[in-house]
């Protein structure tokens, strides 16, 4: 486990955390599931990605951690605090310290605001400055993402993709938020502006401790940012663990197969008869019975169709698997009932 | 090399706006071998889709193929009326697209829709088409073909979708196949069955592929040839292996670098400064002299031409004027 983890002391806890929502309209009680029982930690200082394909419930799960969307189960605790039932005024001192980067820059802007307008509004809504203090504390966002000052009275639609997400993290900065979540920062960018927006990230959180929760389907991105990686499927965790180790030694036959499908850019290693998963992601409105990833799995056995798999640690890992992979498995996984202990 | 089933010489193409004269493909050529799937690179607005678009004849008002040749199969098809660029396109020729959602008709089932391009170009029964359609559903690996005739768009999964579009694009059995960020909207792990079915396509129907993407990954696992471009030209061209091995030009180079690797975990990541030009506002020089690296006077001021570094690898950049060493 990372050093931050190891040190850092828990900011944010998810326990037994659910979300649904009511399928499309006019088709009754049918309900799309999309978070299940999740549970985690976030450590302050950490960057913990939440990665899975389309419509896993990755996003869901990070605006249900930061109550942008209200859970239909479970509890949240921020800062020593159960935040879960906090009504509007009493979460209002919450609020602040957790921002959000959206995915897609072109629509998470508004488009008739200028930049200092759109970087100033949080600082307006929750702080009284005077003028000169609010042209201050702009111009030094400005400074920090990489926004030349005098462009401070120019609008969305004239600046490029990668500058808009900048304007978007100045935004997020400006109350001095202790979590970031990121959700897709770097999905709609080129590859050359990519990683000068990904260097940004590391650079701002190394200077002021940001903790991220980076929301990502790409996988090389996730390993670049990441210091712990959690793998979703169809609204549960299957795998959680330091990015490293799981990148090495995937646990969870998922994680294997995500990891085996990334197209490496790199000839050389063309895999031949690379082991591909078959068939498409079920659907959240009706998940499969025991573990979720059984329709897919080539290892599931009859008890995987039946049983939700337990939560079984082994060190900083957890996999949620009846049968894990790797070397680890001839090693007695425990058995964790409840909230799993990741740190000892 | 040997037979090219299309071959585009010095194509330009341009868009007339108000705002002046956009050259969107700026004296490019390409040429694509018999059976094999060629990589067009780049990132966006650098000509890969304007070029596609110009092959099928497809162009929008105000853009325009200004001069250049395209030959396909030897014909040339670059002054088409609308009326003949439609009897290739489907037929000889064919294209898939990025969002398999919004290019099916929401309200006609699919097995309908795939059979259209076939009643369209040949001439047999209602009952032979729907049987081939059926075949040709078994063939891209769509599951329960027979069932699936009979769905909507909207029933379907993404991946379902364009194994749908590529049905669809393969029916007439062209000779080429254009498919423009076919995996960009889809999950790895349905894009990983996606390449594959390309390259079994490849092998087993001869149709030569052009694929049109960002992804760098996706080229190294699928292509046979590849193509650079950036801001409408042409930057670098070789054969995959070539390309990943002795990378040439800067730009290419600085791709490759600036995407994060699972390999290893660097404290930063290589960026290339500055943003891709605007069109209109070209540099007088080199167009990627603005944010090179390696950039001299010289390249602020003189457009370089390409430069053979090996069969079949060219670069434009004036580093390997005198050929291979730098």
């Amino acid at each position: 486990m990372g050093e931050k983890t190891r040190t850092g002391k828990v900011l944010l806890t998810a326990e037994g955390l659910y979300k649904e929502f009511p399928a499309a309209q006019g088709k009754g009680k049918e309900v799309v599931h999309a978070v299940t029982n999740v549970n985690l930690r976030i450590y302050e200082g950490e960057t913990l990605a939440l990665v899975g394909e389309s419509g896993c419930g990755k996003s869901t799960l990070g605006k249900t951690l930061i109550r942008l969307y209200d859970a239909d189960g479970g509890k949240l605790i921020f800062d020593d605090v159960d935040i879960t039932k906090l009504n509007e005024k009493q979460f209002s001192k919450y609020r602040p310290q957790m921002q959000i980067i959206f995915q897609d820059p072109y629509a998470s802007l508004n488009p008739r605001m200028n930049v200092f307008e759109i970087i100033s509004e949080p600082l307006i809504t929750y702080h009284k400055y005077s003028k000169e203090e609010l042209r201050e504390k702009v111009h030094k966002l400005m400074d920090e993402v990489g926004i030349a000052r005098e462009f401070e009275n120019r609008y969305p639609h004239q600046f490029s993709g990668g500058q808009r997400q900048r304007i978007g993290i100045a935004r997020a900065l400006a109350l001095n938020p202790r979590l970031i979540v990121c959700d897709e920062p770097v999905s709609a960018l080129d590859v050359s502006i990519q990683s000068q927006v990904l260097n940004l990230l590391k650079d701002l959180q190394e200077q002021y401790g940001f903790t991220y929760l980076f929301i990502s389907h790409d996988l090389s991105v996730v390993k670049f940012i990441a210091d712990r990686v959690c793998v979703m499927f169809l609204g549960s965790i299957c795998e959680l663990g330091d990015t490293e180790e799981l990148y090495a030694h995937p646990l969870h036959p998922y994680t294997r197969f995500l990891l085996n499908a990334i197209p490496l850019a790199d000839p050389t290693r063309r895999s031949e008869k690379r082991e591909l998963l078959q068939g498409d992601i079920p659907s959240p409105v009706n998940p499969p019975s025991g573990c979720r990833f059984h329709t897919r799995c080539p290892y599931a056995k009859e008890i995987c169709s039946r049983e939700v798999p337990p939560c079984k640690t082994f060190g900083d890992r957890i996999v949620y698997c009846h049968f894990p992979l790797g070397p680890v498995q001839e090693a007695e996984g425990e058995e964790t009932k409840g909230m799993p202990e990741e740190t000892k | 090399m040997s037979e090219y089933v299309l071959e585009i010489k010095n194509l330009k193409t341009q868009f007339f706006t108000q705002k002046g004269v956009i050259p969107a493909v700026d004296d490019v050529s390409i040429g694509i071998p018999e059976r094999s799937i060629v990589g067009i690179v780049g990132e966006s607005g650098c000509g890969k889709s304007m070029t596609a678009m110009s092959v099928m004849g497809l162009l929008r008002k105000p853009g325009k193929v200004v001069s250049g040749e395209i030959l396909l199969c030897g014909r040339d098809i670059t002054h088409l009326s609308p009326r003949e660029h439609a009897k290739v396109r489907g037929n000889e020729m064919s294209m898939i697209f990025q969002e398999p959602m919004t290019s099916l008709n929401p309200v006609t089932i699919v097995g309908k829709q795939v059979e259209e391009t076939l009643l369209l170009h040949q001439k047999i029964s209602r009952a032979e088409a729907k049987q081939r359609v059926i075949d040709i559903f078994r063939e891209v690996g769509i599951p329960e073909a027979e069932k699936r005739y009979y769905a909507y768009p909207h029933q379907l999964s993404g991946g379902l979708r364009q194994r749908v579009m590529i049905a669809m694009a393969m029916i007439c059995r062209p000779k080429l196949m254009i498919a423009d960020e076919p995996t960009t909207a889809l999950d790895v792990t349905i894009e990983a069955q996606i390449l594959e079915l390309f390259k079994k396509l490849r092998d087993e129907t001869g149709t030569s592929i052009i694929l049109i993407t960002h992804n760098m990954g996706v080229v190294a696992e699928v292509c046979d040839y590849v193509y650079v471009m950036y801001a409408g030209q042409v930057m670098e061209q070789a054969e995959t292996f070539e390309l990943f091995r002795n990378t040439a030009h800067p730009y290419t180079q600085g791709l490759l670098r600036s995407i994060p690797s699972l390999d290893e975990k660097p404290d930063r990541l290589y960026t290339i400064k500055g943003v891709v030009p605007n069109l209109l506002h070209l540099p007088a020089g080199c167009n990627f002299s603005t944010r090179c690296s390696q950039c001299t006077a010289r390249c602020r001021e003189e457009k370089p031409q390409m430069y053979e570094l090996s069969d079949g690898h060219k670069v434009r950049c004036f580093l390997y004027e005198k050929g291979g060493t730098q």
